[in-house]
This record gives structure tokens, sequence and C-alpha cells, in this order.
């Protein structure tokens, strides 16, 4: 009976192990990293205006 | 405008996603200057908006919320994935409370208001090649 315990006992967190670790590539594939690209904001006549006509001007910050 | 993606993380059945970006916005006026950069595109909240690191004459005044964006109405998931490239079109842009107030203080004025519209947007990611 003891030797059952102990198989079992040495079986259960490799058993468990195995089964998160198969879960994994299942998960990752729901979340895809991303690499360059862009995002493109189309500003607003209206809101152009509105700057100009508070004398503030717009410009954009070159990336680093 | 332009803003250069550098990094982050879609969910392409829910849209959730983290993004980072490269460069930002300036306003000028006479000689106040108010840099917007560092913008996060996250909509992993309630609500999906995009925060940004605001600095007056050199100053650092925060990390805060600046604009509030909305899918349109005709939006529905998942989003198409096409070569590798997600695209989201036509997101309402709109100036967060938030960002209004710092933007009022710097530049003197009340004009600035939550809701304020200030453009539409396309979210554009690339995707890596699935783990393995």
């Amino acid at each position: 009976m003891n030797r059952w315990v102990k198989k079992v006992a040495f079986a259960a967190p490799v058993l468990v192990s195995s089964m998160i670790l198969a879960s994994v590539p299942a998960m990752a594939r729901y979340t895809q990293s991303t690499i360059a690209l862009n995002t493109t904001v189309q500003l607003y006549s209206t809101f152009l205006s509105a700057l100009t006509t508070l004398k503030v001007t717009p410009s954009k910050i070159s990336p680093t | 405008m332009n803003i250069p993606v550098t990094g982050g993380a879609i969910n392409p059945t829910t849209t959730a996603a983290q993004i980072t970006h490269s460069g930002g916005l300036t306003l000028t006026s006479g000689s106040m200057v108010v840099k917007l950069q560092s913008f996060l595109v996250d909509t992993t909240g309630s609500a999906p908006i995009i925060t940004g690191l605001v600095g007056a004459n050199g100053k650092l005044v925060g990390h805060i919320t600046l604009v509030d964006l909305t899918q349109p109405r005709d939006f529905k998931l998942p989003v198409c994935e096409d070569a590798g490239t997600v695209t989201i079109p036509n997101i309402d842009v709109k100036l967060n409370t938030g960002a209004a107030e710092p933007l009022n203080s710097a530049f003197g004025v009340s004009a600035f208001t939550g809701e304020l519209e200030v453009g539409s947007g396309y979210l554009l990611t690339i995707n890596l090649p699935e783990p393995r």
C-alpha cells in the first residue's frame, strides 16, 4: 500500500506540471505580440481650427 | 499623424491590448511648450484609452489618460487579420476630461474639455509568428 502511495505522490506533481505546460501554447495563441507598425490618428479639422483660435501650434515629436 | 508602434500585445478575439509607441505631439503657444509622448493604447480596462506622459516647459506633469477611444458602430469581433496585420478602423478619438485640465492650465484657457473631438484613428498592429 505504501508503495502505491509513494508512486501516486511522485506521479501527481509530474502530471499536474505536464497539464500546465500543455495548456501554455493554447493560451499563447490568443495573445499575439506585436512588432513595428503605426497607430494612425487623423486629427479633425475642427480640432486643428480650435487650436489655431487658441494660438496653439501642434507639431509631431519624431521617434527617438 | 502616424505614431510608430514599439511593442505590445493584442488579443484579436477580444481586442484586449496594450500597445506602446514612440514619438509624440508638441503643443506650443508663445513660450509654453506642452509635450505629449510615450503613448500607450490600452484596451484592457473598462473603456479603451490612450495614456501618455505630459510635460510642460520641461517639467513632468504626469502620466495621464489623454483620450478616450470609441469603436465604430459596425465594429465586430473578432477583428480581421490580413497577412498577419490587425486593422481596427474608424476609432473615434475624444479628449479625456483628465487631460483637459492640465492643457487649460498650461495655456491659460478653458477651451479644452472632456469629450472634445480630436480625430479618428486606425489601430494597426502586426503580429509576430505564433509561439511554438
